[in-house]
């Protein structure tokens, strides 16, 4: 939060000496020996990108960077001097200063002077990443390593996603209320000191999962394919998954209308959370017409064996027809008569009946 | 000292003299999630709706001046809504094709009793090139498809709705999405 504070008085100065769209100013050089790592506005360095002495007066003198002094950063600016000003060249340059990841504004300004005109762009680069330390990481849980590598400069962003993938691997392990803070503070002359702290909170593991509102679907069909395991550290993406999978289960059973609802319920002094899966069945649906279009390579009966596991009156099960159309693919491509099957569905939902087309296409 | 001070004086006002004049062509106005919002990107926006704003209220400067003040604020947070959604969209996988933009522009003519050339033209004089107005129909398109595609999961009665009832859902439901987008993603403004 501290960041945030002082990010946006950053940002107040970076605006107040631009704001305008036309100003004359006179800018005072800092002392200062690395203007990222003291004041983010420091102009102390500057880098002459290209120099031309063209014959028309409207044309660039130079192009230069203000801010920065390392040169090998004028390769990402397309602008040059000995051109005019091209307002597309200049705003696709912005985006590429940006992107190299060192910088974190960039305000550009033609400098007029005895008839003369220079492209500037001032630029505020990142501070340096002077220091991170993490604090508060329980045993078994390597925050460094989830963190990855870091850069070189400091960037919101960065420390964001930092903080989140974090907070995962403390997930992961069971620390389902963990919470992970941030202070960042700017040291002159040396640049930004990360200090990451984490409250892991304590370990809560699978109790059980429960399924509510089944009468048609079978509990052991739906929890065979679970990752979620009693005893096992619950993360929030496995219960996603795992409710995404009871969703296609039901898909399995004919049940094309059901819904899946997933809650959890904490039990702190066991130390365990049950999830549980809220089931809305609605109708079961069977399998009604099944008919082939397009372009046949075969005759009929092949691909009536092919159509044998789809039998109308059957309960319609999603995976049966996806491997029907895998087995039509399969057997075009042996016939050399490659062929992509579209399957296209119609529900009549006062008969409960789903008929399917395959075609090919 | 008081020389001294009178010498400085000096200076400071020879160097005032003797400075370049300076005029910003295009700066950094927002970031959202590591995109860059440009100036330029702004005006681009903006220009057709000032330029609207001037001619509707000519001859009433103070009116302009009330209205000018609020388009360019809200250009950048249409800007920034319409990056939200881009992003979204390339998080989902979920993109507007050349041919649906065709589409689209081929159904603001006919809307407008217009032919495509009439259209074009209508959208230059407003001040805006072609490329702008596809870039600003895809995005629109875009933001149309994220906040369709979980209509029928967040409200399970969307097909029998009305039309009207289904509008209004769906603008509640983008206030409602892009709250959620704003609060995930990090946001900078420096207008």
């Amino acid at each position: 939060m501290r960041w945030s504070l002082g990010a946006a008085a950053i940002f107040l100065g970076a605006c107040a000496s631009a704001a305008p769209d036309e100003i004359t100013t006179t800018h005072v050089a800092s002392t200062s020996a690395r203007p990222d790592d003291t004041h983010p506005l420091s102009r102390a360095e500057t880098v002459t990108c290209s120099r031309a002495s063209p014959t028309n007066p409207t044309f660039l003198v130079a192009v230069t960077l203000r801010g920065i002094a390392d040169k090998s950063t004028c390769s990402k600016i397309a602008s040059f001097a000995g051109a005019p000003i091209d307002a597309v060249t200049i705003e696709s340059d912005i985006h590429a200063l940006y992107a190299t990841g060192k910088v974190q504004d960039v305000v550009v300004a033609t400098e007029e002077e005895a008839g003369q005109t220079t492209l500037v762009f001032d630029v505020v680069q990142r501070p340096r990443l002077a220091a991170l330390t993490i604090e508060g990481a329980p045993k078994g849980v390597d925050a460094d390593a989830a963190i990855g590598d870091h850069p070189g400069r400091f960037d919101v962003l960065w420390e964001r996603g930092a903080e989140a993938r974090i907070l995962d691997a403390l997930q992961t392990e069971g620390f389902r209320h963990a919470t992970v803070g941030h202070d960042v503070k700017l040291v002159p002359g040396k640049g930004a000191e990360v200090r990451i702290t984490i409250v892991p909170g304590a370990i809560l593991t699978l109790g059980a999962v429960r399924f509510e509102g089944l009468s048609k679907a079978n509990d052991t069909f739906l929890r065979a394919p679970l990752l979620l395991r009693p005893g096992a550290p619950v993360p929030a993406d496995v219960v996603e998954r795992d409710g995404l999978v009871v969703q296609a289960g039901l898909y399995d059973l004919g049940l094309v209308e059901s819904s899946v609802a997933t809650r959890t319920e904490e039990n702190p002094t066991a130390g365990t959370v049950d999830v549980v899966f809220t089931v809305t069945e609605g109708p079961q649906y069977s399998l009604g017409r099944v008919r082939v279009k397009g372009p046949r390579a075969f005759e009929p009966a092949r691909y009536k064996r092919a159509l044998a596991p789809l039998k109308s009156g059957a309960m319609f099960v999603r995976t049966t027809v996806a491997n029907v159309v895998q087995d039509l693919e399969s057997i075009h491509r042996e016939a050399d008569a490659p062929a992509h099957v579209d399957v296209e569905t119609r529900l009549d939902p006062k008969k409960h009946v789903i008929d399917v087309d395959l075609v090919i296409q | 000292m008081a020389i001294a001070l009178g010498l400085a004086l000096v200076l400071v006002a020879v160097a005032s003299d003797a400075s370049p004049k300076r005029t910003v062509v295009d700066r950094i106005v927002a970031v959202v999630d590591g995109d860059v919002i440009t100036k330029s990107e702004l005006d681009r926006l903006v220009a057709p709706v000032e330029k609207k704003v001037r001619a509707d209220n000519e001859g009433r400067p103070d009116d302009t001046a009330a209205v000018l003040a609020r388009v360019r604020p809200e250009g950048l947070t249409s800007l920034i809504e319409r990056h939200l959604f881009l992003q979204e969209g390339e998080r989902r996988k979920i993109d507007v094709t050349k041919a649906e933009i065709d589409a689209a522009v081929a159904a603001v003519a006919a809307q407008n009793n217009v032919t495509l050339p009439e259209l074009m033209k209508l959208v230059q004089d407003s001040g805006m090139d072609v490329e702008q107005y596809r870039h600003e129909l895809r995005g629109q398109l875009l933001e149309g498809r994220l906040i369709s595609i979980d209509m029928p999961t967040r409200h399970p009665e969307w097909k029998v709705l009305p039309r009207d009832v289904q509008v209004e859902r769906m603008a509640q439901d983008r206030t409602e999405y892009l709250n959620e987008l704003r609060a995930k993603a990090f946001i900078e403004v420096r207008l």
